[in-house]
């Protein structure tokens, strides 16, 4: 009983966090994509505009839910709930920190992927039962994109499981560690090939620019949730945001060592007694903060990058993840059964990876810095304006 | 130097009827003005000649030919409909101008020859309401499908309402005019 | 005095009232619905230069998730029919710009067959912005405008 009063408060609070981070996210979004427009995005309601998602669900709250009158009501109704549930629950077994954690699963990725594909059940509901072209064909369009790239997320995740041995996301942050050089994401060829599949991935089944074509406002009006209005459309929306932060936090745990912080993690595994309680906070800000550069660059990504056409989208699923996966993980087993762990090889080719991340990176600065002086434009480098 | 010219008074010497005859000669587009019931085979020697090898239609434009009287009424004379034709061999471009009655205006259609006819016929059929006599598709092209009369025509009188959308507005300024 | 016929006045209500049209003014979703030239200086309003996102309006693609409707440009008889229709199919409370001459009253095409003299005629006005075009700045000054007086709504004292 107290059990369950338990899991119930605990599923509260990750609601409202989620829904909080998401609604978050949006005015954040929403400024970055200013910044990079040379505009400013909102900044009327509240110190530099933070209230305007508050503003945008009191508005959501009080518009009028049209339901049209060829509609199949209920699938309707339900729609946005089952797209914003299938979010939710990818996060449960996602560890923040050694103990914030919902629900610590031995089958955790595998049933990241399952709830990440569940997703798409509520889209295509939401698409069919709202009678219009544009919404079935979005979420038609949805169901291929996502059920496509499944499979190269999958390889992604196989290769990262037969690194670490294990599907647990615990056993898998402990299996990295907390410097560059024990990441997953440098830690061999292979891995980083991984890292490159899931990321992107996880963009088209995040329906992400450049791959979000079941929305794409140029061709169908505004896809699967072109019939939504009001509060209904906001579930979507939330749920879109939502899944980035589930893509930033995963990408963490899988490749960027997690919340790992010094070595305190691969301490607090075995010994739960020891009380660890300042590096678990410490821990889970170094989590959200990998998580939330992640869920910048995709934003990022999102305001540089123009959107594919369905074929070309096929094509890089099909034609070139998909082999590129393949090998790999046929590669990955090769060089874990010939290159030990700790070996003078492995080490070596540790360091390559990290300092040509590193030096990637550094020379990333440097143009950057170069540019905004060329073009004298101090006010880019100042996000509040 | 004008390649049309040539060509044009080779198209009036081989056309079956002789009444036709060439207007604006010295111009750089000069104009065969043929009768009606001459155009599909005008036209059809124009299209398939190798000697004319006009693949181009450029436009076909339509007129409503009027004089003011002296009292200020119009006298409505009839229609005149153009069809410019153009070459891509020499860029020569040549017209042939056809000229209907006030009463009933109907011209056969050549879109069976220039696919392109077809939307310049239905333009010319929706605003001067020039009947095109076996066309593929004569619809209205621009306005909406119900509208009545054909604009462009001298004698058109504006609707008072169209769907309940009434064509005027009251002028606001007339309210505060002072006598 | 009832308790029904002082509720309108009630403090509680007035409060509430003001939240919610704060959070209707501060979110202004548009549709992007251009019609003729005006539409270009619509597209610069949403640019660099005369930001409309800054007041929380960004751009919809869909009548049913848009709270606004920036008529911009010449409308047509043909065309008075669509936007009858997506009016219609925009969810309430809704709110309507009517941009330029033409979409106000007819503007330059005053006498031509084919132009429906004035938006109004077909569905309801919230502010008339005059100018051909308007200027991106008049553009913003008319959504100022329009905040203004979705704040003074009465949206549950009616």
């Amino acid at each position: 009983m107290i059990n369950l009063i338990y899991m119930f408060v605990f599923s509260l609070v990750y609601l409202l966090l989620l829904a909080l981070t998401a609604g978050i996210l949006t005015y954040v979004e929403r400024r970055i994509a200013g910044r990079m427009q040379s505009r400013i995005g909102p900044n009327r309601v509240g110190i530099q505009g933070i209230l305007q998602f508050i503003a945008d669900l009191i508005k959501g709250v009080q518009k009028e839910d049209i339901i049209p009158a060829d509609a199949y009501a209920f699938l309707f109704k339900i729609a946005p709930y089952l797209v914003f549930m299938g979010v939710f629950l990818t996060l449960v077994p996602i560890p923040f920190g050694a103990y914030t954690l919902m629900e610590d699963l031995d089958v955790g990725i595998y049933y990241v992927l399952a709830m990440a594909s569940y997703v798409v059940i509520g889209l295509m509901i939401g698409g069919w039962a709202s009678n219009n072209k544009w919404s079935l064909l979005g979420g038609m369009r949805s169901a291929a994109q996502k059920i496509s790239y499944e499979i190269p997320a999958a390889l992604g995740v196989f290769i990262v499981v037969i690194m670490s041995g294990s599907m647990n996301f615990q056993k898998i942050v402990a299996a990295q560690g907390a410097s560059p050089v024990d990441w997953f994401v440098f830690r061999n060829p292979f891995t980083f090939i991984a890292f490159n599949l899931f990321f992107i991935a996880s963009l088209a089944e995040g329906n992400r620019v450049p791959f979000d074509i079941p929305e794409a406002e140029s061709e169908l009006v505004s896809g699967y949730n072109t019939e939504y209005s009001g509060m209904r459309f906001l579930f979507f929306f939330l749920a879109e945001w939502g899944n980035l932060v589930v893509i930033g936090a995963l990408v963490t745990c899988m490749f960027f060592g997690g919340g790992s912080f010094w070595y305190e993690w691969k301490i607090s595994i075995p010994a739960p007694g020891r009380d660890p309680i300042v590096f678990e906070v410490l821990g889970f800000l170094w989590f959200l903060f990998k998580t939330f550069f992640f869920v910048f660059v995709i934003i990022w990504i999102r305001w540089t990058l123009p959107r594919l056409r369905i074929d070309q989208l096929m094509d890089i699923c099909w034609k070139y993840m998909v082999p590129i996966g393949l090998i790999s993980s046929l590669g990955i087993v090769i060089w874990m059964y010939f290159i030990p762990e700790n070996s003078t090889i492995d080490r070596i080719v540790r360091l390559t990876l990290t300092s040509l991340g590193a030096i990637t990176v550094l020379y990333f600065k440097y143009r950057v810095y170069k540019n905004l002086k060329i073009t004298k434009a101090t006010i880019y480098a100042n996000p509040f304006v | 130097m004008n390649f049309a010219l040539p060509l044009l008074e080779k198209l009036k010497q081989e056309m079956t009827s002789k009444t036709s005859e060439i207007i604006q000669a010295d111009s750089k587009m000069p104009i065969l003005k043929i009768e009606a019931k001459d155009i599909r085979e005008a036209v059809k020697k124009l299209h398939d000649d190798p000697a004319f090898d006009m693949k181009y239609l450029n436009c076909i434009s339509g007129l409503h030919l009027t004089q003011t009287k002296e009292d200020g009424t119009l006298d409505l004379l009839g229609f005149e409909v153009l069809y410019v034709f153009s070459s891509a061999r020499d860029f020569s471009t040549i017209a042939v101008r056809v000229d209907l009655p006030e009463k009933n205006p109907a011209i056969d259609t050549i879109d069976d020859l220039y696919g392109s006819a077809n939307w310049f016929e239905r333009e010319v059929y929706d605003l001067l309401g020039v009947n095109f006599i076996n066309s593929s598709d004569l619809r209205r092209i621009m306005l909406p499908q119900d509208w009545e009369g054909h604009p462009l025509r001298k004698d058109y009188k504006e609707q008072a309402s169209y769907n309940g959308m009434p064509t005027t507005r009251p002028n606001e300024m007339e309210s505060i005019r002072i006598e | 005095m009832s308790f029904y016929q002082e509720l309108p006045e009630n403090i509680l209500v007035t409060n509430i009232d003001q939240l919610l049209g704060w959070g209707r003014k501060h979110s202004l979703w548009y549709l992007m619905f251009g019609l003729a030239c005006c539409s270009i200086e619509l597209m610069h309003t949403g640019g660099p230069r005369a930001d409309l996102e800054r007041f929380g309006s960004a751009p919809r693609g869909t009548p049913r998730q848009s709270d606004l409707i920036i008529i911009a440009g010449t409308l047509t008889y043909k065309m008075a029919s669509r936007l009858k229709l997506l009016y219609e199919q925009m969810a309430e409370p809704r709110y309507v710009i009517s941009m330029g001459s033409c979409s106000n009253c007819g503007g330059l095409f005053d006498k031509a067959y084919s132009v429906v003299k004035g938006v109004d005629q077909i569905i309801p006005v919230d502010v008339y912005l005059p100018g051909c075009p308007p200027r991106p700045e008049a553009l913003l000054e008319s959504l100022i405008f329009l905040q203004k007086k979705i704040q003074n709504e009465k949206f549950l004292r009616k």
